[in-house]
């Protein structure tokens, strides 16, 4: 998430009268979210490109936006609401246009870090199968370190309820890994 | 219902820390240590938090804005003229199609409002001399007639609607892609493109279907008269 301060100083930025300023803070604003942001719609779209199109269609859509931004939520839970809209929207595009060809690009094994005894690869299978919900959810607890309160509000769901997700999500994931596991 | 030790531990790693071993507190880490299942658990999980970590370290630099918007701003450009282009095309389309149907129109309206033999003389006079032919055999002239022309406004009809809809479907699937075209929806337009040349070959078919039925017109009068 986007600290406090530099939080103020966008939207003080965005809401300038000259538009050199409202570039520079929306330039900024974006360089803050898109690695976060990249990961989260990466994991629903499970599609390097679709991810990066729903995050330039989030930005455009954030762009049009911010000028009735009224500050009703942090600014990142904003944007993280808005990419993620935009994801399940590409999702949604691809899985109408029946095109599984293109999956998702293996990732290089050694840029994972995770604990040696468990493979990497066969988490990210069981990620993959997933719904699209539980890898919002796994993402958003992932990628950053937010809060429950924060995820909460991201998704539109009450604290429990985001609470109960994550739980369902991690245990449907060890599911698969073991399924993946049998296989 | 009871909770097992492990359904507290698993519980326990959702409400402190989901995805860090080290963020647990001391009785989870022990219960970790000894439980094979809920170290399956955290280890998943921590796998999991690497992979998604990974994706967001993998991410292309983020995109400049002012380039980013104008070629998003340029695109949405581009494609709503692509599709008012495309709409005014099938609407001409449909236009000349209901030019035709309606001349049909005509002519049947025609043919049951006026006395019935002056129609068919006329009818017979700028159509086909098959028609004379199998009047002379003994034919019911103005049924002939009617056939023909029913015929005739059968096989044009469903231009129309197909064009409009097609048309319509055509602005949706390309309003449906905006603002961006990413090299993998190459396919896509290129079944839009098929999809148009379509309606090129119709609407051509039509265009040069109608001076080829005037000059049949012509010659079969030319012939009535000789
Ligand atoms: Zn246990």
């Amino acid at each position: 998430m986007i600290a406090p301060k530099a939080e103020r100083e966008i939207l003080a930025g965005v809401r300038s009268p000259l538009a050199a300023d409202r570039t520079r803070a929306f330039e900024r604003l974006v360089a803050s979210v898109h690695r976060p942001l990249f990961a989260v719609c990466e994991s629903i779209t499970q599609h390097r490109a679709d991810a990066e199109d729903a995050l330039q269609e989030a930005y455009v859509a954030a762009h049009r936006g911010l000028a009735g931004f009224r500050g009703d939520s942090r600014l990142g839970t904003w944007m993280y609401r808005i990419a993620i809209r935009a994801a399940l929207r590409q999702r949604a595009r691809r899985r109408r246009r029946a095109d599984h060809a293109l999956a998702s690009e293996p990732i290089d094994p050694r840029t994972l870090a995770g604990p040696e005894n468990v493979d990497a690869e066969r988490v990210r299978r069981a990620l993959g199968r997933l719904s699209a919900e539980h890898r919002t959810v796994l993402a958003l607890f992932c990628v950053e370190d937010h809060s429950h309160e924060e995820i909460a509000e991201v998704l539109g769901v009450p604290v429990g309820t985001a609470w109960s997700r994550l739980h369902h999500a991690r245990k449907r994931l060890v599911a698969e890994f073991e399924q993946q596991r049998d296989c | 219902m009871t909770m097992t030790e492990c359904d507290r531990a698993q519980a326990g790693m959702d409400i402190q820390h989901p995805f860090l071993r080290d963020g647990l507190p001391n009785h989870i880490r022990a219960h970790v240590a000894e439980c094979d299942a809920c170290r399956l658990h955290v280890d998943v999980a921590a796998a999991c938090m690497a992979d998604l970590r990974s994706r967001a370290a993998g991410a292309a630099d983020a995109p400049q804005a002012r380039r980013m918007l104008d070629a998003a701003l340029t695109a949405k450009r581009r494609t709503r003229a692509a599709i008012l282009a495309l709409l005014c095309f099938d609407l001409l389309g449909a236009a000349a199609c209901l030019v035709f149907i309606g001349w049909s129109w005509a002519l049947a309206l025609f043919a049951v409002t006026v006395p019935p033999q002056a129609a068919a003389l006329w009818y017979v006079s700028v159509h086909h001399r098959r028609l004379i032919e199998r009047a002379a055999q003994g034919g019911e002239l103005f049924a002939v007639l009617r056939a023909d022309l029913g015929a005739r406004i059968a096989r044009v009809q469903w231009c129309a609607p197909v064009l409009i809809v097609g048309g319509v479907a055509m602005a949706l699937l390309a309003a449906s892609e905006l603002p961006y075209q990413a090299a993998s929806r190459n396919a896509l337009a290129a079944g839009q493109i098929l999809f148009d040349a379509g309606f090129i070959g119709l609407g051509v078919y039509l265009l040069t279907r109608l001076p080829a039925m005037r000059r049949e017109s012509d010659d079969l009068k030319t012939s009535g008269d000789a």
